[in-house]
């Protein structure tokens, strides 16, 4: 196979754009397909601060790289979560990445700022730690890039986590997670930080390629706790259409915000947005979920202590 | 042929007689949307040739969680 563009030997062949690449030409490809997609969907300006979230994880490598390759002003985050030894991996190789490039970062860490790990508490108040995890993030990167003054957070998801996000919610018609599923979500508070994701149309491969390419060190592992996650089963499956009929996920991703996406408008309804009494965040509750989950952390710990006069 | 897969965990199989990546791929049933495959850390497309005494590598590109 031949590189499309400059007639060399191919590396990557594209099946849904029928093409082939050599490793120098799929990053012109790459980095077309990001610039395209920030203007198109008016991510942010030439001169807005730009906080990355950073996993460690292949996709926000890929994304923390381009977007200083193409000379955003680029701020990294990390979150240690305390998930052990993955978590401690995982932050070795962004702060290994940070030094070499001269990219800043800001790295936190939930145990040593909060007092508690989140598989831990997660275990005590019987909920699922990945959407505790979830909640956490994104609290911690709203939080950080208001304090830090940041235009927009920027996260990796790609075409496979957007379409099989999109298929999840067809299966089960989640109609509001359907209206607002989007590749910019905007502010709708002035304590909320617009979310960007400049790399929703390029694949999980195409990242996996564009690190390999540049030599960027990622971690190869997965979270623990992700194993059989339904947004797998589901990337499997798109997939195996993939094969079938390139250009698929594109399509169907694509198509929803063109086509479908409209009728599900009306269930959007705006809803009533408070700052939490103990820290100011939004929230559409009294006290905002991370602070109730502190208080619950703090409370175990409390439970969890000898009482006076108490033998052990 | 020593073929090795990293991701969900490492493991490896021996084959024989394939003659592309793309029949590598059919036999041993991966989805070449979905992984890379590289030998001596260069990535192969479809048609490349392999050899009995290749060694390679399929890397999974699929996360999730």
């Amino acid at each position: 196979m031949r590189c499309r563009r400059c007639g060399e030997k191919a590396e990557i062949y594209l099946k849904r754009h029928n093409t082939a690449f050599c490793s120098s030409c799929f990053q012109v490809y790459y980095s077309e397909q990001v610039k395209r997609n920030i203007k198109r969907e008016k991510m942010f300006k030439p001169n807005d601060r730009i906080l990355v979230v950073v996993s460690g994880g292949k996709d926000s490598m890929a994304l923390w790289h381009i977007l200083l390759k193409l000379g955003y002003n680029v701020t990294g985050m990390y979150i240690n979560l305390g998930i052990c030894g993955y978590s401690d991996r995982s932050q070795e190789v962004v702060e290994r990445y940070s030094q070499a490039n001269n990219a800043p970062v800001i790295i936190k860490n939930i145990e040593k700022e909060y007092g508690f790990s989140i598989p831990a508490l997660a275990r005590e108040i019987r909920r699922s730690t990945c959407s505790l995890c979830g909640t956490i993030k994104r609290y911690l990167f709203n939080k950080v890039a208001l304090d830090g003054g940041f235009d927009a957070v920027a996260t990796g998801h790609n075409l496979d986590d957007e379409a099989a996000t999109l298929l999840g919610n067809v299966l089960s018609w989640q109609e509001g997670y359907l209206a607002r599923q989007s590749p910019v979500l905007p502010s709708t508070h002035p304590k909320l930080v617009k979310k960007v994701k400049p790399l929703y149309t390029l694949t999980e491969r195409e990242n996996l390629a564009y690190v390999l390419f540049n030599g960027i060190e990622f971690i190869h592992e997965e979270c623990p706790h992700a194993l059989g996650a339904s947004s797998i089963l589901y990337k499997e499956i798109l997939n195996k259409l993939e094969d079938e009929s390139p250009g698929t996920k594109q399509r169907f991703l694509t198509n929803f915000y063109k086509k479908g996406k409209k009728f599900f408008e009306k269930y959007s309804e705006p809803v009533k947005l408070n700052e939490c009494k103990i820290c100011g965040q939004v929230t559409t509750a009294e006290i905002c979920s991370f602070c109730r989950l502190r208080q619950m952390a703090e409370k175990k710990k409390v439970d969890s202590m000898p009482q006076e006069g108490e033998d052990f | 042929m020593r073929v090795i897969f990293k991701m969900p965990f490492r493991r490896e199989v021996e084959v024989k007689g394939i003659k592309t990546v793309k029949q590598l791929a059919e036999e041993l049933n991966f989805s070449l949307e979905s992984n890379l495959v590289l030998r001596d850390g260069k990535m192969l497309t479809p048609d490349e040739k392999l050899n009995e005494e290749d060694v390679v590598e399929v890397l999974s590109a699929i996360s999730g969680g």
